[in-house]
């Protein structure tokens, strides 16, 4: 491996351009599929927000909502039995309206969380200040995607045109159908609801999913039948399903998935055939070298060591160019179009392209181990 | 005279065994299947002593090159045997083939592929580096053997910068530098003139005979034969030498395409 490793190195010191022509073509392939991945990342996360800033086991649903949180209705006192169901830890509400949000003249369409403090539905993830207790008022927390409209903590601001609330705080972005959030407690959550959509119905008693987490140690699901029980017994029909579950049953998320999924499955399709066809190429390039290097010695270790390194070096140069494009082109694109880079993403698109340039160097492995040495005397017969 | 390297490696024969270096036992190579196989190697018999240089000779198509790629574990026969040093390639795995061509053969093709982006000098070591021994001894040695062959001036140079004939050059220099028991040459002055190509012939020949190890060399060219010890004449596949040692010589085969595989 050592010989394998100098060859390379020397190689790209001294001709890089043999290892960087395949290194380019595979970069843009690189960044089309990281900006892909990072597109449906965006959307997905900006869509879910709400549900993803929490942590809770169970998800309480109106059956008749069909799982999803803007038509889930429920009364606040049922939610108070599933605390007493086996196996339940805590529980807490969260509800969901759609609102607008005025600041300073500057009015932008936004979704209003009341939320229980100190439960399963309260945000884990506070940047800066504190988020609303129950009972508080006139105050709310702002998600970071509103804080980056110019909104701070301690200004002042207007939802659904007539309730003037302070903000105290600000959580991670936690968008919900594309929109920000502000997060208030349930009945601030209840009075603003009912202002803008008095024939809905929202009152203080209605909330709309319960959130659950289950004891240490105890399966959800083992535990979502017995809720489902015990609501039963108040006339009280819903469904209880897991919070990922929960997260892949908002609107438009299965689509946006199977989408850009397939596009970006499409792309590292495209890899492994890039990559094989370059190897291919490579290895019939080299094939009178390699034949020569055989019959004076050097054993197939070598040779697919070398390869294989080549591969290694040829994925990290297109990964780090592709790191490179996906990142400039999220920084100069318009805040409008859903395009953040998380390193994370950038990480799982990288691993699946080294798996792709394996997959595809494999076929060339597998050439270059049946060169025959003889061939390095020309066709003798 | 080009001096031995001075740490001997695993697998390096110092001192001189009795016996031939090289022996071909009723070699036989049949290529391709069917009514298309081809008997490209009939029957051929070879003993070469240490400190011997044999010359192979024939015409284009004779089974030259073929005989060469047994005898030096390039190629399997399909009947017969081949012995380099004592050691019958068959009786190794792959890896072990090539550790036998890195420690105990030098080839020098005819048209040698260097590698494009080492020196010269990085080349020829490069077949040190490829049998395990020590960086220290195949440069020195390395150094030594291009300075023999009037390469010095060049062993910064790459490949490209090289003519054929100096290609040739450091091919013949990369092939002695492990002092292999046996050095088999493919043609190595056909890209040469004629003052190089004898000069690279008497190196050959220098180091067979006084290292006391063997030299095969293929070629068309009688001149460049006569310098051998030896010449043997292969025509059709079979041996057809007057030098050839008694009995190890079979009739030419005026037919050699056989059904058998």
């Amino acid at each position: 491996m050592r010989l394998a490793l100098r060859l390379v190195w020397l190689e790209l010191r001294r001709s890089p351009s043999r290892l960087l022509r395949p290194a380019v073509t595979l970069a843009v392939l690189a960044a089309l599929a990281m900006v892909l991945a990072s597109l449906v990342d965006t959307l997905d996360r900006r869509s879910t927000g709400v549900l993803r800033a929490v942590e809770a086991d169970l998800v309480v649903f109106n059956d008749k909502a069909r799982q999803q949180v803007l038509r889930s209705r429920i009364p606040r006192p049922a939610t108070i039995g599933v605390g007493f169901v086996d196996g339940v830890h805590e529980v807490g509400v969260l509800s969901v309206v759609p609102t607008t949000v005025t600041h300073q003249g500057d009015l932008q369409r936004a979704f209003l969380v009341g939320f229980n403090a100190r439960t399963p539905a309260e945000p884990v993830r506070v940047l800066q200040g504190r988020v609303p207790t129950d009972g508080e008022p006139n105050i709310a927390a702002i998600d970071a995607a509103l804080h980056r409209t110019g909104i701070e903590v301690g200004d002042r601001i207007t939802l659904g045109g007539s309730l003037e609330v302070e903000v105290v705080g600000v959580i991670a972005e936690a968008m919900f159908l594309q929109q920000p959030t502000v997060w208030v407690p349930p009945e601030v959550w209840a009075r603003t609801g009912a202002r803008a959509f008095p024939e809905r119905g929202y009152a203080e008693a209605i909330v709309g999913i319960a959130l659950v987490e289950v004891q240490v140690g105890r399966d959800p699901a083992e535990v979502a039948p017995d809720i489902v029980a015990e609501l039963a017994e108040e006339d009280l029909d819903v469904e209880v399903i897991t919070l990922r579950e929960a997260v892949a049953a908002v609107p438009g998320v299965s689509a946006i998935r199977a989408t850009f999924g397939g596009l970006v499955a499409l792309a590292i399709g495209v890899v492994v055939l890039v990559s094989a066809g370059l190897a291919l190429l490579q290895v019939d390039q080299d094939r009178a070298r390699s034949a020569e290097l055989r019959a004076i010695g050097a054993g197939p270790a070598v040779l697919a060591g070398t390869r294989v390194l080549r591969l290694g070096v040829t994925w990290a140069l297109a990964c780090a160019a592709g790191v490179a494009l996906a990142t400039g082109l999220a920084a100069t694109v318009p805040a409008a179009v859903p395009l953040a880079v998380r390193p994370a993403m950038l990480a799982l698109v990288a691993a699946l392209l080294a798996v792709a340039v394996g997959v595809g160097g494999a076929v060339a492995l597998r050439r270059l181990r049946n060169i025959d040495p003889a061939e390095a005397l020309g066709e003798p017969w | 005279m080009v001096r031995r390297p001075q740490e001997p490696f695993e697998g390096s024969h110092d001192e001189p065994a009795d016996g031939p270096v090289l022996v071909a036992d009723r070699l036989r190579k049949v290529v391709g299947h069917g009514p298309l196989s081809v008997t490209a190697v009939d029957e051929v018999s070879l003993q070469v002593e240490r400190g011997e240089l044999v010359a192979i000779v024939g015409p284009s198509g004779s089974g030259k090159s073929t005989l060469l790629a047994m005898l030096g574990a390039l190629a399997t026969p399909t009947a017969g045997s081949v012995r380099i040093d004592g050691v019958d390639p068959v009786d190794l795995d792959e890896r072990g083939r090539s550790v036998l061509r890195a420690r105990r053969v030098g080839f020098v093709f005819q048209r040698p592929t260097l590698v494009p982006f080492l020196t010269v000098v990085e080349n020829v070591v490069l077949a040190g580096q490829i049998a395990g021994v020590a960086e220290g001894t195949v440069r020195e040695r390395a150094a030594e053997l291009l300075a023999i062959l009037d390469l010095k001036d060049r062993s910064g140079h790459r490949p490209a910068a090289l003519s054929g004939g100096e290609l040739q050059r450091v091919a013949l220099a990369r092939a002695l530098l492990n002092d292999p028991v046996v050095v088999l040459a493919d043609e190595p002055t056909a890209n040469l003139d004629a003052a190089r190509g004898r000069a690279v012939v008497a190196l050959l020949a220098d180091h067979t005979r006084a290292q006391g190890r063997a030299g095969v060399l293929v070629t068309h060219d009688e001149s460049i034969a006569a310098r051998a010890d030896r010449r043997v004449y292969l025509h059709d596949g079979c041996l057809a030498s007057p030098d050839a040692a008694p009995g190890q010589v079979d009739p030419p085969r005026a037919n050699r395409t056989e059904g058998e595989t």
